[in-house]
């Protein structure tokens, strides 16, 4: 896994829940996390891109979490929520079905992705760890928004 | 004096900077005067070196004071007209200023790096043009005796140019502590001082007098500076602020001034402040000489400026290091003039006040106060904006300038002859964008000195002139900055391109075949090709182009090529208002909004429901909109964008989830615009039927009707359809995200004042999305956009526009008419029952359309005009009444409904209906004897006559023609098209002995005919006469390849039967030969 001095020390890790399953987020990642307003649709944007939404002024890209690990589409409810993320100077929003506890996380905790996990979810992650009795699915937001070009043509491709 | 001193550097830096920011077009324009020497310029660039000088000697910047020095000094002597300042001058001055910059911008280890060179040549330059006599001044130091201890150095020369011109020399000096630093001056506002009162030739800390850290400290830190003014010892003191006995005069004016007393002798009497101030003095700088002095033992020499410790050591440290920030400091900071930050001031406290008071209605409920409030935020905000803008826009001549001196620099390395012509200088762009576009800008402009201008023989073989010709313009237009570079050099081969990138193995062969010219032509774009076929320092080493690109998308920016070889190469940069609030039009689809700039908005059109059917074609595949004659490509928004026209629940669930399907439905919804809006709800074979028919029920039942945003990109035009029209809002343009940025369809985002976001759209990106880029050739736009050329071209052509009677509109080909002469009644000469008039030393006949139409006669009453025309080669005179008037276009003739003798028949112009005059007719009638027509009763037989295959689609102009040769006593074979004509004659076969033929025919056209007959062994030798109405060189030269053996103009009846007589003798001798 990559090396990501902030996302391997001592930390918190915010918490949240897409289709069922939990991840985290250091939340030295995380800016804040806004209920859904209006969400306009960017037609012809890679399909993990759900639009863009307005926050204080601010264009701000969001993402469907759900969608761009390949998991099943849930509803959008009341309990859903938009983590706005820091991603190389930008913000971008991350829509998750229900945010969860923020939880310590000690980095000799974090195990390897399980071996039968889908390839779309494994290579998103750090690692997973336990805090409680939840297995945590720790996300690397880098390989989440890498929008590398190559990528985002075949994600384009995809989308159309 | 300590305090702040980097501050200060900072300052000096930044002012040197805009003062040596147009040094070099000043330069240039000095060098363009030649012996004409503009004193004010030669001024300007005096002091610019002047004050660098003596700032430069405050801060011990020895190497940057000696080299302003030197080229003042060359200055002064261009000024006094000692020196020409030809090219080689001016050259050398650019070289020291380009030096000088250098210097300033690597500031803190300036004075480790070398000038020698400059020096020499300064020097030489100006020792070259002085009389062998006062060559020794140039270097003569010390001539004068200075104060003991004294730092500052003084040649001859500077003395003697002093005196020269009514000046007075003085040794100053002053202590930076208790003159300046103590009175809470700085030591530039010393300097902008002297320099206002005169000049100064040298300044120098006194390093030695500082002491070191073992001597007792002396409290003054003493700055010498020889001062050249034209202030008398007696106000010296007044000027300077300083006791007299700190100045000492060295030389006065030659005059017959008195000689001045040393001024020692005159400092008798101290002024009474002087004792106040040694008093103060151990108190206050008993530390600071310590600290300087600590500085001072570190490199007791090598830095003059020792009076900081901190900036003493930083040289010694950062040798081996890049140049200190402060070399960068000028570009970090932006300066705003005082003005427009009082605005802003001010603006930033109505604002202040314009909360308390929204707070203070709010707290009390007072509705109207709310009102008020918000009105008066809102105007204070916009104000605020406005001048928040205008602090980051700068004139693009902040770039330009430089151009001329690289233009200059490669002209005269490579031998060229180059004129380089700015335009819109004043154009201003956000700072950053400014900053952005030198890099490119500089490459380009190199490219077009380098690859693109000829060498001055080449042009002058080419038949071009020598100068080459590089334009630079800037302008708005489209709601974009536009920047264009256009040289009228060699152009850009595209086979030389494509084959370049095909050996380096960028590209494949196939894909080249595909390619238009114009996109083998922006192959220059990719990465690692470079055309210039020898590799030159300049520009060429195949890294140009794709940087230029990757800088100017960067930007934001486009660039678009168009070139044309051996007529030059036009580079059009787009740059986006990505900083900027604009007014555009919002449209809305469904219930998306969008918007779009206002600049590129035409117009808008809204087709009722009925006449979308008239109106709207389908060419091809795609929909057209007749406009005014004009056809208008048209993109459904909703089609491109592949938006879900379903109500969207106002719940936000289940907004996403019917987004989501739209998506997905998109690729199933390909009917055509027409099928969407005017057979409403009719299909039925699709499965997603019934849900669209519902669909389109729900959206054009009302009216059905078609709203359409007419839009220009600057280079085409197109219709976007919409479902509704807003009103025109100023927005505010904010940039997509990261993942959204390549999408070429947007050029950003905008909040609503509702708070929502709206997308705005990008016209061309959006243009090119629909498939209407008009550079691939392949896309069907592109075709539709060539059909439509040709169909204009088609049979366009001009007429002159009479009136018989008032309102009876007659029109004939304008290739008839010879000339159009105004005249008088009394001119019209009446003998023998004909008319004429005297034109030119002959009699003319004159002719009107009464003479063989069912006319009325002409009102002589009215203003006359005689067209002159040549009929059977003679002249002939049409009277017509005034105005007249010549109109181009495409005409559909009907041959019917006015066919009467003299009239060929009508069509409509400008909605009228308009006479086609047969000139030819009438002159038959009224001259019978001139016998214009052969006839064909002068052909013995028949059957014996030549046949001439005849082909032209338009019907008007096949029986106009077939007359002609007709009446030529020739046979004529028709045929609506090309293809038609291919069959006629191979029916036909060897009867045929001329073919004439339409240039643009539908089927085939007349060059597909001439490449099938040329093709064919049999009809080897048939001659073939194209017929067009526009006869370019091109044209020509393509219906020579076709094998097409000579050209006519439609309608010119004269020629074309000329040039048949002159082509049939070798037809029938050819007959013979068979």
């Amino acid at each position: 896994m990559e090396e990501n001095n902030d996302e391997v020390t001592q930390s918190l890790v915010a918490t949240f829940i897409v289709d069922d399953r939990h991840y985290g987020l250091t939340t030295s990642r995380v800016r804040e996390v806004v209920r859904i307003g209006e969400i306009t649709p960017v037609h012809h944007s890679p399909d993990f891109i759900l639009g863009i939404m307005n926050l204080r002024g601010r264009i701000v890209t969001v993402v469907d979490l759900g969608r761009k690990l390949g998991l099943n589409r849930q509803a959008v409810t009341g309990h859903s929520r938009i983590f706005i993320a820091e991603w190389q100077q930008e913000h971008v929003g991350l829509l998750v079905d229900r945010v969860g506890e923020v939880v310590p996380f000690d980095e000799t905790e974090l195990r390897p992705v399980p071996e039968n996990m889908p390839a779309a979810q494994a290579g998103m992650l750090h690692g997973v760890f336990h805090s409680g009795k939840l297995l945590i699915g720790l996300l690397n937001l880098d390989l989440i928004l890498d929008d590398a070009p190559g990528k985002e043509d075949r994600q384009k491709a995809g989308g159309e | 004096m300590t305090l702040g001193n980097d501050e200060l550097l900072k300052e000096f830096l930044a002012e040197t900077n805009e003062q040596l920011a147009g040094i070099e077009t000043d330069l240039l324009t000095i060098e363009e005067g030649g012996e004409n020497i503009n004193e004010e310029l030669v001024n300007k660039v005096f002091r610019a070196a002047h004050s660098i000088k003596g700032g430069s000697s405050l801060f011990g910047l020895k190497k940057i004071q000696e080299l302003s020095h030197k080229t003042e000094s060359v200055l002064d002597l261009i000024r006094s007209r000692v020196i020409r300042p030809n090219p080689e001058v001016v050259n050398i001055l650019l070289i020291s200023f380009d030096k000088l910059k250098e210097l300033l911008n690597n500031v803190m280890i300036s004075n480790e790096m070398d000038i020698s060179e400059n020096l020499v040549a300064l020097t030489g330059l100006a020792t070259s043009f002085l009389p062998q006599s006062e060559k020794g001044f140039f270097h003569k130091q010390g001539a004068v005796k200075l104060p003991a201890g004294a730092a500052v150095n003084v040649n001859e020369m500077d003395l003697e140019l002093a005196r020269k011109s009514g000046h007075y020399v003085y040794f100053v000096e002053y202590d930076l502590i208790h003159d300046i630093d103590m009175l809470d001056k700085n030591i530039l506002d010393v300097v902008r001082l002297l320099i206002a009162f005169g000049k100064v030739l040298d300044a120098q800390v006194n390093t030695d007098a500082v002491g070191t850290l073992e001597e007792e400290p002396s409290g003054i830190i003493p700055l010498h500076v020889l001062f050249s003014t034209e202030v008398g010892p007696d106000e010296i003191e007044m000027v300077l602020e300083l006791p007299k006995e700190r100045i000492k005069l060295l030389a006065s004016p030659p005059k017959d001034l008195p000689a001045a007393p040393p001024p020692i002798q005159i400092a008798g009497i101290s002024p009474p402040t002087a004792p106040a101030r040694t008093e103060v003095q151990p108190a206050t700088a008993s530390d600071k000489p310590a600290e300087t002095g600590a500085a001072a033992t570190q490199s007791p020499t090598a830095h003059p400026v020792n009076t900081d410790g901190e900036k003493a050591k930083r040289p010694a440290s950062d040798q081996s290091g890049p140049p200190a920030a402060a070399g960068s400091v000028a570009d970090a900071t932006l300066r705003v003039s005082v003005e427009v930050l009082e605005t802003l001031m001010n603006l930033a406290g109505e604002l202040v006040l314009s909360r308390n008071q929204l707070r203070e209605a709010l707290s009390t409920n007072d509705m109207r106060g709310v009102n008020a409030g918000s009105q008066r935020v809102s105007l204070v905000t916009s104000e605020l904006q406005e001048a928040i803008m205008q602090t980051r826009m700068q004139p693009i001549g902040n770039v330009f300038n430089k151009f001329p001196r690289v233009v200059r620099d490669m002209s005269r390395t490579q031998g060229k002859e180059i004129q380089l012509i700015i335009e819109g200088k004043e154009v201003e762009m956000d700072k950053t964008l400014i900053e952005g576009l030198n890099d490119p800008l500089t490459h380009m402009i190199r490219n077009s000195c380098d690859h693109g201008i000829e060498m001055p023989e080449e042009r002058i073989r080419k038949g071009k002139s020598p100068t080459g010709k590089v334009t630079l313009r800037a302008y708005h237009e489209a709601g974009q900055v536009i920047v264009e570079i256009t040289d009228d050099g060699k152009g850009i081969n595209p086979a030389k391109i494509s084959a370049s990138a095909v050996s380096k193995g960028l590209i494949s062969q196939e894909k080249v075949l595909g390619m238009s010219d114009a996109e083998k032509t922006a192959l220059i774009f990719l990465p690692g090709l470079s055309t210039a076929e020898k590799v030159s320092d300049i520009s060429g080493r195949g890294v140009g182009m794709d940087v230029v690109k990757s800088n100017l998308d960067r930007l934001g920016g486009k660039i678009e090529i168009e070139s044309k070889v051996d007529e030059g190469t036009r580079f059009c940069i787009k740059l986006p208002l990505t900083l900027a609030i604009i007014p555009s039009l919002v449209v809305a689809v469904g219930n998306e909004r969008f918007a779009v700039p206002q600049i590129n908005v035409l117009e808008l059109t809204r087709i009722p429901a009925a006449q979308i059917q008239n109106k709207i074609e389908i060419v091809g595949d795609a929909e057209v909109l007749t406009l005014r004659g004009r056809l208008i490509p048209l993109v459904s928004l909703g089609r491109v964008l592949g938006i879900n026209r379903e109500v969207v629940d106002e719940t936000t669930g289940q907004t996403l989830t019917d987004r989501r399907q739209s998506l997905a439905d998109r690729r199933s919804r390909r009917s055509p615009l027409l099928e969407e809006v005017a057979i409403t709800g009719q299909t039925g074979s699709e499965p997603s039927a019934a849900k669209r028919e519902a669909d389109s029920d729900r959206r054009y039942h009302a009216a059905n009707d078609l709203n359409i945003v007419i839009i220009s990109t600057g280079t085409f035009q197109y219709g976007i359809v919409v479902d509704q029209f807003f009103n025109t809002e100023e927005i505010v343009v904010k940039p997509l995200g990261r993942h959204l940025k390549g999408l070429p369809e947007y050029a950003g985002a905008t909040i609503m004042g509702d708070g929502k976001v709206a997308l705005i759209i990008d016209v061309s990106g959006l243009a090119g999305k629909a498939g209407m880029r008009h550079v691939s050739g392949s896309s069907r736009a592109a075709v539709l956009a060539a059909e439509t050329a040709r169909e204009n071209r088609q049979d366009s052509m001009s007429f002159l526009l009479f009136q018989n009677q008032p309102g009876e509109l007659c029109g004939i080909p304008m290739e008839m008419v010879l000339r159009v002469e105004r005249i008088e009644r009394s001119q019209v000469e009446n003998s023998a029952g004909r008319r004429t008039m005297q034109y030119r030393g002959a009699s003319l006949p004159l002719i009107t359309l009464s003479d063989a139409a069912e006319v009325k006669p002409i009102d002589e009453a009215q203003k006359l005009a005689v067209i002159v025309s040549s009929i059977g080669g003679r002249e002939v005179g049409l009277m017509v009444a005034m105005p007249v008037d010549v109109i181009e276009t495409r005409l559909q003739i009907d041959q019917k409904t006015h066919r009467q003798k003299g009239i060929a028949g009508s069509a409509i112009v400008k909605d009228k209906t308009m006479l086609l005059v047969d000139l030819v007719e009438i002159v038959e009638t009224v001259f019978p004897e001139w016998q214009v027509s052969a006839g064909p009763e002068k052909t013995a037989d028949k059957a014996a006559r030549p046949l001439i295959l005849l082909a032209e689609d338009s019907d008007f102009f096949r029986g106009q023609v077939k007359r002609f040769i007709e009446s030529e006593g020739f046979a004529v074979a028709e045929a609506p098209d090309g293809q038609a004509a291919w069959e006629l004659l191979c029916q036909l076969g060897e009867k045929v002995k001329v073919v004439v033929t339409d240039i643009e025919m539908p089927r085939m056209t007349g060059l597909g005919l001439a490449r099938a007959i040329r093709a064919e062994n049999r009809f080897a030798g048939l001659p073939i006469i194209g017929l067009t109405s526009l006869a370019g060189e091109e044209d020509i030269e393509l219906g020579k390849a076709a094998g097409i053996t000579d050209y006519q103009i439609k309608l010119d009846r004269d020629r074309l039967l000329e040039s048949l007589r002159r082509i049939l003798p070798r037809a029938a001798e050819r007959q013979i030969e068979f």
